[in-house]
């Protein structure tokens, strides 16, 4: 068939078939890509170049049928209705199940072409596919691919001008559909023995309950001390180091220069010499992203990344399951949780991957409410580890405990039920080195251009209400709830109102505050609960509608003045204790 | 397991881990039947079954080369016979 440049073509398949990373590899793009089903749940574009013309590619969101069960699969079936080609992705590991849909998209009448990703690990499982054989077999050309390394891409490229229509036999009826797939498997692949690796040993064993929970505990234990090593160390050696030795002298000497005195050089230096305290866009507004947050939305992303690519999300979304059910949802719903730790918008998206919008609300309010991103919590870390590490636990502790009984309410109170969980759970898979790193690097990268603009336009705001004396008023105003109900300082407004732009400029204006442990725990945990940062807002609204998400905000404030309410009431006055203390601490609460 | 006695059929639900079984009935609506067909489960499929959670936790099987993992709820709806 002829191409033109106005044509859109669609890359569609099954979940966890690798269509993005093929995506990646036509494009050139770096859209994010892991080893679970739903990675993907909105559309990216794309173009191709072929014989100098520019194509439409489209990335769609992996679907196990033409018939959606949720929103990400909607979007996908959506799609099919206007994609003038189709690049129809298998799983060369799972020929027999992928050739099912292969054939659902045939009978749809497109030009199509059939990659067979995942082409190496075939092999290794010892699935010999007749590529020749099955081309004849299904009339549509057929190229077997290895996305991660780029193989077979060149091929797939080069074949686009012959995809073809699907012959005339294909009107199958859907019981037909699993007959004709099985004369396809019989005439097109072989598969010979091989034997259980450590790998296949491990599948099992971290799925089964009775080693897969304490192997879970373990994985979690393990990942924890990793982020917060190399958090921790990044920090100490190198980021600190450099803020204090050469980033200091260079623009005090550089900003004193250009304007000796006034309100520019406070602007740009802030008043006081401390990084955090200053609230000077060249000070704070560079020191909390990138000194402070960034090494460990660098720690966490990495040992998410690797998590993810090796397939591990899904096995504890099993395991989790029953637990998970309490809060009004399925064990999958674990995964939007998991990637909110490290920032919440991203996490919001993929509450796509959940069938309800009763889930998705539960979810959604769930993760705005108690799960705090990591740029959050590193500057909880810097704030409150110092007086000793149990603290950054307690905090926890008490978000978990909050998720869990309003999970627990809203459950009870919204009508309807929570779905069962209905999930594939991958292979494992080594990751790839260079995936990994493509990977962190792009979220890195989202990291530092989303969040830099917001944190200065923060300061700047800030600055600009205190001048004009608007947060004096407002700490007058709602001083019966922070001060009455939590025993806040009044100030500590401030901190409230700022971090619905960000969350961890937020936790630093309560630096200067002077505030007890006690207060500092209340502060912070209010802080996580009582409303998201604008991002994630945005993208609840458009996840759950205006009024679904005005009636999370009103639980949302609730909930926060409750809790610091509570807090306030409950907690004994805090001291700070040594770091082999605060285990003891830590030992003696459960 | 001889031929007069046809073993008995049970939901996939109480297999222990480790069996083999096939699938000979769907106690469910079009949309859950629809659903496991495009994962590869229909009447006569062949599955292994990996694992059980306890409180009614989610059942885990392999049918050809996917591992699935359901709700008890639909597990005990599916209808097998070891073998």
């Amino acid at each position: 068939m002829e191409l033109r440049e106005d044509m859109r073509i669609l890359l569609m398949g099954n979940p966890n078939v690798g269509k993005s990373v093929v995506f990646n590899r036509l494009t050139g793009a770096r859209v994010v890509t892991a080893n679970y089903a739903g990675t993907t749940v909105e559309y990216t574009a794309g173009t191709v170049v072929y014989e100098g013309k520019h194509l439409n590619i489209i990335d769609v969101p992996g679907t196990y049928s033409l018939s959606p069960t949720c929103r990400a699969e909607e979007v996908a079936v959506e799609m099919f209705a206007d994609g003038d080609l189709i690049i129809n992705v298998a799983n060369a590991t799972n020929l027999e199940r992928n050739l099912r849909f292969t054939l659902e998209l045939m009978c749809q009448g497109k030009p199509m072409i059939l990659a067979l990703n995942l082409w190496d690990e075939a092999r290794h499982k010892g699935i010999h596919i007749d590529v020749e054989a099955l081309e004849r077999e299904l009339g549509i050309p057929v190229v077997p691919t290895v996305a991660v390394t780029a193989e077979g891409i060149r091929e797939l490229i080069e074949c686009l001008p012959q995809a073809a229509l699907p012959p005339a036999w294909c009107s199958l009826k859907n019981g037909d559909i699993w007959k004709r797939v099985g004369e396809i498997i019989n005439k097109v692949q072989r598969v010979t023995h091989r034997h259980h690796t450590w790998i296949d040993r491990l599948e099992d064993l971290s799925i089964k309950p009775l080693t897969g929970l304490p192997l879970a505990l373990l994985v979690l234990a393990a990942a924890f001390t990793v982020i917060r090593f190399i958090g921790e160390g990044l920090i100490g050696h190198v980021f600190d180091p450099f803020f204090e030795e050469i980033y200091r002298p260079f623009i005090v000497k550089t900003v004193n220069y250009a304007f000796p005195s006034g309100m520019i050089h406070d602007l740009l230096l802030g008043t006081t010499p401390d990084f955090v305290e200053s609230l000077g866009l060249l000070t704070t507004g560079i020191y909390v992203p990138v000194a402070m947050v960034l090494p460990y939305v660098f720690s966490f992303y990495m040992v998410l990344g690797f998590l993810e690519d090796f397939g591990y999300l899904p096995r504890f979304a099993v395991l989790v399951d029953t637990f998970m059910h309490r809060i009004g949802l399925h064990g999958f719903a674990i995964v939007p949780m998991i990637l909110g730790l490290g920032c919440n918008v991203p996490g919001a998206l993929a509450t796509r991957i959940l069938e309800s919008t009763r889930e998705k609300f539960i979810a959604g309010t769930l993760m705005a409410i108690a799960v705090p991103c990591m740029a959050q919590t590193a500057m909880i870390i810097g704030l409150v580890g110092p007086h000793g590490i149990a603290y950054v636990l307690l905090i926890y502790g008490i978000l978990a405990v909050v998720a869990l009984v309003i999970g627990t309410i809203l459950n009870r109170l919204i009508p309807g039920y929570s779905p069962e969980i209905f999930l594939e759970v991958p292979s494992y898979h080594l990751p790839h080195f260079s995936t990994l790193m493509k990977k962190l690097w792009q979220r890195i990268r989202s990291f530092l251009m989303e969040a830099i603009p917001l944190v200065l336009v923060g300061i700047l705001l800030m600055n600009l209400l205190f001048q004009l004396g608007v947060i004096a008023w407002l700490a007058r105003v709602s001083r019966p709830v922070v001060v009455g109900l939590m025993g806040l300082p009044g100030e500590a407004v401030s901190s409230l109102v700022i971090g619905f732009l960000r969350k961890d400029v937020a936790v630093g204006m309560l630096e200067p505050l002077g505030m007890s442990v006690k207060q500092l725990v209340i502060a912070c945990s209010v802080l996580s609960i009582y409303f998201p940062c604008v991002a994630t807002f945005a993208v609840l609204v458009q996840e759950l509608g205006v009024k679904l998400m005005l009636l999370a905000s009103i639980i949302m404030v609730g909930t926060a003045i409750i809790v610091g309410t509570l807090l306030n009431l409950m907690l004994p006055e805090l001291a700070t204790v040594a770091p082999l203390a605060s285990l003891t601490l830590l030992t003696a609460a459960f | 397991m001889n031929d007069q006695t046809p073993a008995p059929t049970r939901p996939l639900s109480t297999i222990h881990s480790g069996c083999r079984c096939r699938v000979v009935r769907l106690d469910g609506g079009p949309n859950m039947t629809q659903r496991l067909d495009s994962m590869g489960l229909r009447i006569g499929s062949i599955v292994n079954k990996v694992s059980n959670n306890p409180f009614r936790g989610p059942v885990v099987f392999r049918i050809d080369q996917t591992e699935l993992a359901i709700g008890y709820g639909m597990a005990s709806r599916i209808m097998v016979e070891e073998i």
